[in-house]
C-alpha cells in the first residue's frame, strides 16, 4: 500500500540534518501515517489526517532555521538547557530590538506628521479658445503642447516667479537662508502646469497657507492668459516689422532695375530681365503677406485670435493634501520594523558565517591531525 | 552558566504530567490526550529537547506487520523527569503556602 508522506520525508532528508530527521521528522510522518491508517476507508478522516500531517510538517520546516540550529545531536557535549536558555535570551533580545525600533519608528513618524506643516493645493483650469478669424490671418499653427511650453517657460521664468515670491511673501523661512535661485526652483516644483482633456490645461499650486495658495494660483492663471496674448501680439508685430523691412528692400531693388530699364529705353539684357521678373514676383508676394500680417495684428488687437480663457477659477482649498499624521505614524512603525528585520538578518548572517568559518577550521584541524 | 539547573517550560511540564499519569505514550497519543494543548508540528521538538535534558527516554516501537514504513517512538519518564515533576509540584505547593 502506498503511504502518504514519502516526498515530505525526501524533502526533509535533503534539507535537514539526519539527527533532526530521525528525532523529529520521521516520528511526525509516522504519526501522520498511523492516523491515516486508523481512518481506514473514511475519506474525510483520511483527508483530515493528511492535512494535519502536512501542516505539521510544513510548520516544522518553516521553523527549522530557528529551532534546529543547535539540535542536541549536532552540538555534542553542551548541556541542552544551556542551548535552550541561550535561544531564549536571543529571542528576548530580538523581541526587545523589534519593540524598541517599532516604538522609535512610530514616535518618529508621529512627530514628523505633527511637525510637518499641512500642504494645500489649489487649481485653475484654462481652455484654449480657437481664433474667431481664419488661421492664415492670425498665423496660429502650433499645437496646445507647444503653446503651453512656450508660455509656461515665460511664466516659470526666474523674473516672473521672483516677483510672485516677493509680492505674496512666499517661502519666508527659505528666503532667509537659501539663495534666491533655490527658492525660485522650489516654487517651480510647487507649481504644476499640465495639459488636460479637450484643449484644457490645469495650473496647480501647492503651499502651506490656503489663502496664499488660492491667490498665487489665480495670479498665475491670469499671468498665463495675459502672457499668451502679449506673446501673440509680439509675434504679430515682429512679423510685421520683418515684412516691412523686406518690402522696403525689395522695393528699392525693383526701383533700381526699373530705372535701369528706363535709361536703356526699355531694353534689358536677358539676365537682368529675368531678375526684374523675379524681384517683381517676390515684391508682390511680400505685399500679400503684409496684408495677412496686418489682418493678424488687427485680430490680436481686437482679441479675435486664439486665447486662453479661465474655465474653472481657483478655489480656496479646504482640506490639506498628502499624508495624514496617522499615515506618517504608521509609516514610521513600518520603517522601524524593517530596520529591526535588517539588523536581525545582518546579525544572523554574521553568526552563520562565523560558525561556518569555525566549522571549517575544526575540519581542517581534524584532517591534519 | 553550567551551574544553572534545567528549566521546565509549560509544555514540558504538561508532557511530564501526561506520561506520569498515562504511562509510556508516543507523540500522537500525547497530542490527542492533551486536548489541543500540544500540536503535531511541535510535539517532537519538545520531546527531543526533553530527551536531551534527560527527562525522557524513547525507544522504537517493535516492527509492526501492518508496516507504516517508519518506526514510531514510545516515550517514558526517566528518574530525573520524575524528580523534576515532583520538585515542581513541591515548589508550587511551597508558593501556594507562602501566598496564604
Amino acid at each position: 500500500m502506498k503511504m502518504p508522506g514519502d516526498w515530505l520525508l525526501a524533502i526533509a532528508r535533503a534539507l535537514l540534518d539526519q539527527a533532526i530527521v530521525s528525532d523529529v521528522v520521521e516520528p511526525t510522518i509516522a504519526d501522520l501515517r498511523a492516523e491515516w491508517l486508523r481512518a481506514d476507508s473514511n475519506r474525510v478522516a483520511r483527508l483530515r489526517s493528511r492535512v494535519r500531517g502536512y501542516l505539521a510538517f510544513w510548520s516544522l520546516l518553516a521553523m527549522s532555521p530557528f529551532v534546529f540550529r543547535r539540535w542536541p545531536g549536532r552540538t555534542p557535549g553542551v548541556p541542552f538547557w544551556q542551548i535552550q536558555r541561550s535561544h531564549e535570551m536571543r529571542w528576548r533580545t530580538r523581541i526587545q530590538l523589534v519593540t524598541v525600533l517599532l516604538i522609535v519608528g512610530l514616535a518618529g513618524g508621529y512627530v514628523v506628521g505633527r511637525v510637518r506643516p499641512p500642504l494645500y493645493q489649489s487649481s485653475a483650469v484654462l481652455k484654449l479658445v480657437p481664433s474667431n478669424v481664419p488661421g492664415f490671418l492670425t498665423g496660429n499653427v502650433e499645437n496646445l503642447g507647444a503653446r503651453l511650453r512656450s508660455t509656461g517657460n515665460i511664466v516659470a521664468s526666474r523674473t516672473r516667479l521672483e516677483r510672485l515670491i516677493t509680492d505674496f511673501d512666499l517661502y519666508p523661512r527659505e528666503r532667509q537662508s537659501w539663495i534666491m535661485e533655490d527658492v525660485v526652483q522650489k516654487m517651480r516644483n510647487d507649481l504644476d502646469i499640465d495639459e488636460g482633456p479637450g484643449g484644457t490645461f490645469v495650473i496647480k499650486y501647492t503651499g502651506t497657507h490656503p489663502k496664499t495658495v488660492l491667490k498665487v494660483t489665480e495670479k498665475v492663471a491670469s499671468i498665463f492668459a495675459d502672457e499668451r496674448r502679449r506673446e501673440q501680439e509680439r509675434t504679430a508685430d515682429d512679423s510685421m516689422a520683418f515684412l516691412e523691412s523686406r518690402i522696403d528692400e525689395t522695393g528699392a531693388r525693383l526701383q533700381r532695375i526699373s530705372a535701369e530699364a528706363v535709361q536703356n529705353k526699355g531694353a534689358l539684357s536677358r539676365p537682368r530681365q529675368l531678375e526684374l521678373e523675379a524681384v517683381e514676383a517676390s515684391y508682390k508676394n511680400l505685399l500679400m503677406r503684409r496684408e495677412d500680417a496686418l489682418a493678424a495684428v488687427n485680430a490680436e488687437s481686437r482679441q479675435l485670435g486664439e486665447q486662453f480663457v479661465l474655465l474653472d477659477a481657483a478655489q480656496l482649498p479646504e482640506q490639506p493634501i498628502g499624508m495624514s499624521p496617522f499615515t506618517y505614524t504608521l509609516l514610521g512603525g513600518v520603517a522601524g520594523l524593517d530596520l529591526a528585520i535588517v539588523i536581525m538578518l545582518g546579525v544572523w548572517l554574521w553568526r552563520l558565517l562565523r560558525e561556518r568559518r569555525a566549522d571549517l577550521a575544526r575540519r581542517r584541524a581534524l584532517a591534519q591531525g | 552558566m553550567s551551574d544553572l539547573p534545567p528549566t521546565l517550560p509549560p509544555k514540558e511540564l504538561l508532557i511530564l504530567e501526561l506520561l506520569a499519569a498515562r504511562g509510556p505514550l508516543h507523540g500522537l497519543g500525547m497530542v490527542e490526550e492533551s486536548g489541543g494543548r500540544l500540536k503535531r508540528g511541535t510535539v517532537y521538538v519538545t520531546l527531543g529537547r526533553m530527551e536531551a535534558k534527560g527527562f525522557l527516554v524513547s525507544e522504537q516501537e517493535p516492527p509492526n506487520p501492518s508496516a507504516i514504513g517508519l518506526p514510531r517512538r514510545i516515550y517514558r519518564v526517566t528518574g530525573l523527569g520524575e524528580r523534576m515533576l515532583s520538585a515542581w509540584h513541591n515548589f508550587k505547593k511551597e508558593l501556594a503556602w507562602a501566598g496564604r
